[in-house]
């Protein structure tokens, strides 16, 4: 049986990439600094893009 | 391992007091065990024990009728509980405990060791985080399905509110960029001082051609103007004098003529007053000497005013005088005429001659008498004779009188046309001079008025050039000397033509234009300098470490926003209307983010279920709709939920509890009431059970059904 969390539920539901990435970090722990940088660096290659 | 004990003290009459505690069941068991057991052994107390002891009765997931249960041994009033359990991992040393050691008290004591020798308290919110506890009676399945949108809903929540956290730690995080070093603040200060330095600039390079300009107009504006308000003045003063002295001529002429006439009506006053005076003297006189043949022109007489200075009047007081004259003469003819009078007058004569000798002894020997003897004697003579010589002399007095009259009335009426003569002269002189006087005064009021404007005029544009720097003496000098202080310069040139108001309001306005650029090179100063502060302060501050992504981080605060926004709002509420049941197939038509949500619960609830077994297979969920109450399996098949057997949809839902994935949390997993299930439906669950002991992820299974008597059975 392959198994589906609340992060996949939730993952299926977001718009962008940034919104997925948002709950994939969290459910993985990351803490509030580690995050921001994790975005900041998700939005900085979007600008790039 | 788990190990419990408890003691219920129920009340369960007046004076009667029960006591319950372990005595069926053993107080040592298995990580994963199935109980059977009878009603009353004390398999669902146990449960209770263990779910109230690890914050069961706080859960929103664990059904209510659970709850109620858990917080029944709770109430005090009619029962007192005291517990304490102990559950030991058999594959680490990981033991969190329990206990309620007060009966009378609801403090229920939660603590872990994760080395199995220091314990520490747990309060319900890390216990949460930690732990999972499920705790089910799996009586309704299909009634029960919405228990896991719950169980959705508070995980959604969490995703939402650990979002929503971040945001603020985001927002935290731009408000400390904006207080330390802003490089957006301070590029736009830079930005700012950049342009109010580039306005500044741009009117002091205008204000000084601006200022030569004025000044060189002033210069030749003011020197022109005050030499020719001099020169008019000058030409005023001229014409001011010739007036006054024209005036001057006209009032001595008219002084002249006035001082004469006015003499000579005094003169005609004095002779009137004289002519009455001889009037009222010689009226009587005459009365009593007059005859009767001129009493009527006597009449006449009596009723001339005396003081009259009327021409005809005068003329006929003339001729009446002259009557009476000539009447008196006559009869001082007669008089004369008559003897007595004669000697009176030869006597009167010796007498004269005799006078001086009046006081003389010599005597006249041949009359025997003195000299003054004969004048005594003469005289008595002539006083016999007095009233004669009298009567003459009366005659004469008058006569002279009347004279005098004549002489007056003469002399008057020659005044009378001198001054008639004066009057007309005066009234013609002042005919013609009274209009000339009053052209000229009214001409020197003019001069007088145009001198004191040139006055003032000239006195203002002497200080104005003393002002511009232009000497004084060289003002006092020659007009040619000070022409070359005059700037040349075509525009001035041009303005001069336009004449003094013009230019002066030109001057005005240029003042004023130089003015405002003065005051708003002022303004600009001050602005500068506060940006120049503003700059400094803001490149003193410590930058942040993100104060270049400021942007960025601005977008990440509204994206996290919206996300949480979605998750603790949008799909809250979606989520609220398929646990409450009010979500309908129609609402979904034209909602495609509420249908894109609901597709995707029916996803995550099927891979919740996972495998089941329905009649005689096992099905795969693909979706579960919760509105059509139905089951798509992975092979296309439908299945109403309604017609699935009881156990096994118990199997399918205890399933759904246990499929959880990314999630770390050690599970004590409680299953009561499972006796509708046969042994194949139970089959999966047990070895999703084991799969999850032998991962670590699964502290405690217990499982629980109705038997005949106590059996215990371990499953790992």
């Amino acid at each position: 049986m392959d198994e589906y969390s609340i992060v996949d539920f939730l993952m299926a539901l977001t718009e962008d990439n940034f919104e997925k990435q948002t709950i994939k970090l969290i459910s993985e722990g990351y803490t509030d600094d580690l995050l921001l940088e994790k975005l900041l660096e998700i939005i900085k290659g979007e600008k790039k893009c | 391992m788990l190990k419990y004990d408890y003691v219920i003290e129920r009340t369960t009459g007046p004076s009667q007091i029960d006591r319950f505690s372990p005595n069926k069941i053993p107080k040592e068991l298995d990580n994963l065990v199935l109980i059977e057991g009878p009603n009353s052994s004390g398999k669902s107390t146990l449960l209770n024990i263990i779910a109230l002891g690890l914050f069961g009765n706080k859960s929103s997931k664990i059904n209510s009728a659970l709850q109620a249960k858990m917080n029944s041994l709770l109430d005090a009033k009619h029962q007192k509980l005291q517990f304490s359990f102990e559950i030991k991992s058999d594959l680490d040393k990981l033991i969190i405990r329990s206990k309620k050691t007060d009966p009378n008290s609801s403090e229920i004591i939660v603590e872990e060791s994760l080395d199995g020798e220091n314990f520490s308290p747990v309060i319900y919110e890390n216990f949460e985080k930690k732990y999972n506890l499920i705790y089910d009676i799996p009586s309704n399945p299909t009634e029960r399905l919405p228990e896991l949108l719950k169980e959705l809903r508070d995980e959604q929540r969490q995703y939402g509110n650990r979002i929503k956290d971040f945001g603020m730690f985001v927002h935290y995080t731009i408000q400390q960029i904006e207080k330390s070093r802003d490089l957006q603040r301070l590029k736009e200060v830079e930005e700012r001082l950049k342009e109010q330095r580039e306005k500044k600039k741009t009117i002091e390079d205008e204000l000084p051609s601006s200022r030569d300009f004025l000044n060189m107009l002033q210069k030749a504006a003011f020197i022109m103007y005050y030499y020719h308000y001099l020169s008019e003045k000058s030409r005023l003063e001229t014409r001011s004098e010739e007036i006054k002295k024209a005036i001057e001529d006209i009032d001595k002429t008219g002084r002249k003529v006035v001082r004469e006439k006015i003499q000579e009506k005094r003169k005609i006053g004095e002779l009137s007053n004289k002519l009455a005076e001889n009037y009222n003297k010689v009226t009587p006189q005459l009365e009593s000497i007059l005859p009767k043949k001129l009493k009527k022109s006597f009449t006449i007489w009596k009723e001339f005013n005396p003081y009259t200075i009327e021409h005809d009047e005068l003329t006929d007081i003339e001729i009446e005088a002259s009557n009476y004259i000539k009447y008196i003469q006559e009869e001082m003819d007669e008089i004369s005429k008559n003897p007595v009078y004669k000697d009176v007058s030869s006597i009167e004569r010796i007498l004269d001659l005799l006078k001086e000798f009046e006081y003389s002894e010599l005597r006249i020997s041949k009359l025997n008498v003195t000299i003054q003897d004969l004048i005594n004697i003469l005289r008595e003579e002539n006083e016999k004779r007095n009233s004669i010589i009298k009567k003459y002399k009366n005659y004469d007095n008058i006569n002279r009188i009347l004279n005098e009259i004549k002489g007056i009335v003469k002399e008057m009426k020659e005044s009378l046309e001198a001054y008639k003569k004066e009057s007309v002269a005066a009234e013609e002189y002042s005919k013609s001079s009274d209009l000339k006087y009053s052209q000229l005064n009214i001409e020197l009021s003019q001069v007088t008025n145009e001198l004191e404007r040139a006055n003032k005029k000239c006195r203002e544009y002497h200080s104005r050039c003393i002002l511009l720097g232009i000497e004084a003496k060289k003002l006092d000098g020659p007009y040619a000397e000070i022409l070359k202080e005059i700037p040349k310069n075509e525009h001035v040139k041009e303005c001069l033509a336009l004449g003094e108001e013009n230019v002066l309001k030109t001057i005005t306005d240029l003042e004023g234009e130089i003015s405002e650029k003065q005051k708003e090179m002022r303004a600009l100063e001050i602005t500068i300098k506060q940006y120049q502060t503003e700059k400094e302060r803001l490149e003193k501050l410590e930058p942040h470490k993100y104060e270049s992504f400021y942007n960025e981080l601005n977008i990440i605060y509204t994206k996290v926003n919206r996300l949480s926004q979605k998750l603790l709002s949008i799909y809250n509420n979606d989520l609220n209307n398929l646990i409450n049941n009010t979500l309908k197939e129609d609402d979904l038509k034209n909602n495609d983010n509420s249908r894109k949500y609901f597709d995707e619960v029916s996803k995550y609830l099927a891979h919740r279920i996972g495998n089941f077994r329905h009649i005689d297979r096992t099905y795969k969920a693909k979706t579960v709709n919760l509105i059509l109450k139905t089951i798509i399996t992975e092979d296309g098949s439908t299945i109403y939920l309604s017609d699935m057997g009881t156990g096994q949809s118990q199997s399918a839902f205890l399933l759904s509890l246990l499929n959880i994935k990314n999630d770390n949390r050690k599970i004590i997993a409680l299953f009561d009431e499972i006796a509708m299930m046969d042994d194949i439906s139970l089959k999966p669950v047990y070895e999703k059970m084991k799969e999850l002991y032998y991962e670590k992820r699964l502290l405690l299974g217990v499982l629980v059904q109705k038997g005949n008597e106590i059996n215990i059975k371990s499953l790992i």
